[in-house]
């Protein structure tokens, strides 16, 4: 139990710092800014007590808010994510095939893992790049950025999947 | 009653879900005042701590290039220097006694270095490792060598937070260098190179690659300090101002070393202002 407890303090430090001290300073091609931490929100066991998983996803976004100097809209994209999370499972998974599993490219499957990730992921950045922008002038610009972090930070956070099932 | 409490409790979530969101969009809203709280950001000490530490560990793969800028501007200073030398020389003899508080002498700058800073957000933010213990206020100009930066916003006594020209929060005064007409300089969220100038009507003669320099009118930069050169123009049909592409004098993908502008008698200034029109 504290062993666990104390894991996944370090995985949600070392996410967050690897987020604000490297990927955030990172600028290929002018706006790629893939958001990696959120591998913490979706690595959290599915039959995981709700109320926390939503507490513990608004505390990691206020957490990246503070470092990037973008109060709440972080804060906001890991709530809803952690919210709508479980909803997301049961509609593409049939009701209860994961009980108590964390959801991995091991438990879930390659392709499964990968239809779960990036419907979440998506969703992440959508809320997160237009709470950027706070309105829709640039609209498709915006959401042409939304699929290429998407696709990079999915593409991310594979590859620390694929390290981790090693 | 029962049913209530059964109700609550069954709907936990959604409403701690909703009350978290509630807070996240009064965090946003209430950001977007110009002056943030200083605890909520990254002047905050710890996070300052952090960054500049980690900011000392990656300089040195920078100091090539620093080193040139500096060299660059060192002669440029210098070339400046006896060039006044000289003006100075040849007033002596039959010396009058000026003004000695013409408008750009009234600036003092403080040396600051970025610790932080971002270019590919919708607004971006640069954290300096400079804060009020060395003077730095809020709504101080910040420029580097090669033209204007931002503006203050949040200060603590160590650290503070600069609002770039990367940030639709920030606008400045601009005057065309032919025709000395005056505009704001705004930026649309496309691309850290290209801002774009406001509210210069058509009859104005503009030309390409002209420079656009900062006005002077608010006491927060230096008159004549380069903004950025005119890329290209256009004439829209809709309204009777140029649209107009200006490529951005300095390069905020590697900022490293600024000076903030510290007007003197900023306070007289502003107090004389608030006078006129109570």
């Amino acid at each position: 139990m504290i062993e666990s407890l104390l894991k996944n303090a370090m995985l949600f430090i070392l996410l967050v710092a690897l987020q604000v001290l490297f990927l955030n300073n990172i600028d290929f091609l002018g706006f790629i800014n893939p958001y990696v931490y959120i591998w913490f929100i979706l690595s959290m066991p599915v039959a995981m007590n709700r109320n926390s998983a939503i507490i513990i996803a608004f505390l990691l976004g206020l957490t990246i808010d503070v470092f990037s100097n973008t109060m709440g809209i972080h804060s906001f994209s890991c709530v809803l994510i952690a919210f709508l999370r479980n909803y997301w499972i049961n509609a593409l998974f049939l009701r209860n095939d994961f009980e108590l599993i964390v959801p991995s490219i091991k438990s879930f499957g390659f392709a499964n893992y990968i239809k779960y990730a990036l419907g979440i992921i998506f969703l992440h950045h959508f809320c997160l790049f237009f709470l950027e922008a706070l309105s829709f002038d640039n609209f498709w610009l915006i959401l042409l950025r939304v699929l290429y972090n998407s696709i990079v930070t999915l593409l991310l956070i594979l590859g620390f999947e694929l390290i981790k099932t090693k | 009653m029962e049913n209530l409490l059964r109700f609550l409790i069954k709907s936990s979530s959604f409403l701690l879900f909703l009350l978290l969101e509630i807070v996240s969009i009064s965090l946003i809203v209430s950001h977007n005042n110009y002056h943030q709280s200083v605890f909520l950001s990254s002047a905050n000490v710890v996070i300052g701590n952090i960054y500049e530490t980690v900011n000392e560990a990656t300089a040195y793969f920078d100091l090539n290039r620093e080193n040139a800028l500096l060299s660059r501007e060192n002669n440029a200073l210098k070339n400046k220097n006896s060039y006044l030398l000289k003006k100075l020389a040849d007033l002596k003899p039959n010396a009058i006694k000026t003004d000695s508080t013409s408008a750009n002498s009234q600036f003092k700058y403080i040396e600051a270095k970025v610790i932080n800073s971002s270019v590919n957000k919708q607004q971006n933010y640069i954290t300096l490792n400079r804060g009020s213990l060395s003077g730095i206020k809020p709504d101080m100009g910040v420029i580097n060598a090669k033209g204007v930066v931002g503006i203050v916003s949040t200060v603590s006594k160590n650290f503070s937070v600069v609002i770039p020209i990367l940030n639709p929060r920030a606008k400045i005064s601009c005057r065309l260098d032919s025709s000395k007409y005056f505009g704001s300089l705004v930026w649309e969220g496309k691309s850290p190179s290209y801002g774009s100038l406001e509210e210069i009507p058509h009859h104005v003669k503009i030309f390409k690659n002209e420079a656009i320099r900062t006005s002077g009118f608010s006491a927060i930069f230096p008159e004549g300090i380069l903004v950025g050169t005119i890329r290209n123009f256009d004439t829209s049909e809709s309204n009777s101002f140029y649209d107009i592409k200006v490529k951005l004098a300095v390069n905020f993908q590697n900022l490293s070393y600024v000076n903030v502008v510290y007007f003197e008698n900023k306070k007289e200034l502003t107090e004389i202002e608030k006078s006129l029109n109570p």
